[in-house]
């Protein structure tokens, strides 16, 4: 039977995971020649870096804030929150092999090393129009998530959160991806098609979670001129494994009531199970860029068999002005899952002891809620400015509005989980200095 | 009177010899198959868009030090962006491990030996830098662009 040639090498790409990044950090390191045909060149490594110092205060002290799934959440003043450091190394080992390799130190939930290498990749570029990369490489689904932690390259202090947050557990793989690009009317076009895996640990609104996706396949288009860009991805991937003790217990809870009792437990219970499940994510994006206006919008979709991650629709649209070296900006966003699946009714036979009714209807509760809290509803408003006051630094304000509904915080987190059942609300204003080198 | 008229059209000639000299200038190698470039294939070349450009074009751009003050005048010549601009465009393509910006010549001596040694180098210097050993391929200064755009296409 024919197998989709990501499924056949999700296995190798688990094992080449370790390997590559030990492998290309010590090339790094020590300029060893990797291939025999490299025996005679130069290998030539430049170094370059980014940092960015923040300062974020938010009003709601209920409420946790954080600019990714992977990383530590705030409330009240905070400087780790938008902050990060980090380093890059390109390695130039003939005319057609390359290497690059990112370490961005930043406030992860797992303080794993491997949780801070963005990219650790061997790239052949047989021709100026097609490269091939293996190894740790950064997902490009969205505009800025090649480069979301350089804080110099983009005009926010953070990338809308509302729209990046939530993919963030795909931000980075490790596996291969061929490039194609060429010069098409006044512009560049290019297409990208990417397989591997990933893994992340996340936290969600109570816990800490190992979550690793197997078979992740993506494939992505690009255009664009010196003012417009416009670009379209999709990407899925399936569930391999998602360590959450509470949602395993609340399965095999679900999957011991007979169907005679709960109709619709048996296909809950299978639901809740992360594992075989996929998951996929469509966006399209367009942009506008001139000497003194941009325009940004990006259009997000992501779908899951998996129960506790429902259809979700993203959306932000951001405009600035330019004022020589200061421009401001507005930006707004959204994020909405669909409604929790209905999950029947009880049917509570009377010669069962009342405690035994309140377990079934406390498991009832239970589970409800868990869909339920597994939702997404959250609008934000931002105004900022960000001042390019010599040629590596750039000084941000923002001030930004978030709107969360109740029970739809999954991008945050919440000192008070009473707080969740109840629509909250914040203001964050953030002051940071970004500088590359 | 006549004196006053001569030493006029002498000031204005001189303004136009020192412009002459003062002219960025695209110089490759002499030995370099290419004769001209039109603007795009320059922007192309020093902007990282080598995929866009035919095999012949595929040459290395010299880029000089920001305190040079010709390197500044070149970008915004060349696509009407002051160099936070072209920094802030480089970090995006550097550290989303697209391209590397240009290697840089600590001097306009350094850039134009650099291209008189490789065939595959092309550079910016003003034209009274031009030495036999390099040929001109483009002159920046007849071009013209639009006030407050980044549209420079041919």
């Amino acid at each position: 039977m024919f197998k989709r040639p990501d499924i056949l090498l999700t296995p190798f790409f688990i094992h080449l995971k370790k390997k590559i990044c030990i492998l290309l950090v010590a090339l790094v390191t020590s300029k060893i020649i990797l291939f025999s045909q490299f025996a005679y060149a130069e290998v030539d490594v430049d170094f370059s870096g980014f940092a960015t110092l923040s300062y974020g205060h938010s009003t709601n002290d209920d409420l946790k804030i954080k600019p990714s799934l992977k990383n530590n959440a705030y409330s009240g003043s905070s400087i780790l929150r938008d902050s990060y450091i980090g380093g890059q190394a390109n390695i130039t080992l003939s005319d057609n092999w390359d290497s690059v390799v990112q370490v961005v130190l930043q406030d992860r939930v797992s303080k794993d090393f491997d949780n801070y290498v963005e990219y650790a990749f061997l790239r052949y570029r047989p021709s100026s129009k097609t490269s091939i990369r293996i190894g740790r490489i950064i997902s490009d689904y969205y505009f800025l998530t090649e480069y979301r932690s350089v804080g110099a390259a983009y005009y926010w202090v953070r990338p809308p959160q509302s729209f990046y947050a939530f993919a963030s557990t795909l931000s980075n793989y490790d596996g291969a991806d061929f490039q194609y690009q060429t010069g098409l009317l006044k512009g560049l076009f290019n297409i990208k098609a990417s397989i591997g895996t990933t893994s992340a640990s996340v936290r969600n609104l109570t816990e800490e979670a190992d979550a690793e996706f197997k078979d992740l396949f993506s494939l992505s288009v690009k255009y664009e001129t010196d003012k417009l860009a416009i670009r379209a991805s999709h990407t899925e991937a399936r569930v391999g494994s998602f360590s959450n003790p509470s949602l395993t217990e609340l399965s095999l809870a679900v999957s011991a009531v007979p169907e005679s009792i709960w109709s619709e437990a048996a296909v809950i219970s299978k639901g809740l199970i992360p594992e075989g499940k996929t998951a996929t994510y469509s966006s399209l994006g367009i942009s506008y860029d001139t000497s003194t206006w941009f325009f940004y919008s990006e259009f997000s979709r992501s779908d899951s068999t998996w129960l506790t991650s429902p259809p979700t629709k993203l959306a932000y649209i951001s405009a600035g002005y330019k004022f020589d070296n200061l421009t401001i900006y507005a930006t707004s966003s959204y994020a909405s899952s669909s409604s929790a699946i209905d999950t029947g009714e009880l049917i509570l036979p009377d010669y069962l002891p009342p405690e035994s009714q309140a377990q079934l209807n406390q498991l009832k509760y239970a589970t409800d809620l868990s869909l339920e809290q597994a939702r997404v509803g959250q609008r934000s408003n931002s105004i900022g400015a960000n001042w390019q006051f010599n040629h590596h630094w750039v000084l941000k304000a923002q001030l930004d509005r978030m709107l969360i509904d109740a029970n739809r915080g999954l991008l945050f987190e919440y000192n008070n989980l009473d707080s969740l059942t109840m629509e909250q609300s914040t203001k964050v204003f953030t002051v940071s200095a970004s500088v590359v080198f | 009177m006549n004196f006053i008229k001569t030493l006029i059209l002498l000031f204005f000639l001189s303004i136009n010899v020192e412009t002459l000299a003062n002219n960025l200038v695209i110089i490759v190698n002499k030995d370099h198959a290419v004769d001209t470039l039109n603007k795009k294939q320059v922007i192309d070349i020093y902007m990282g868009r080598q995929a866009a450009l035919s095999k012949e074009l595929q040459v290395k751009p010299i880029d000089l030090e920001s305190t040079l003050d010709i390197k500044r005048e070149f970008y915004q010549k060349l696509v009407n962006q002051d160099l936070r601009k072209i920094n802030a465009y480089w970090a995006r393509l550097l550290f989303s491990a697209r391209a590397k910006p240009p290697m840089k010549a600590e001097s306009i001596e350094d850039a134009v030996n650099t291209v008189s040694k490789s065939v595959d180098k092309i550079a910016y210097v003003p034209e009274s830098a031009v030495n036999d050993e390099v040929k001109v391929v483009f002159r920046l200064d007849n071009v013209t662009f639009e006030a407050n755009s980044y549209s420079h296409y041919e």
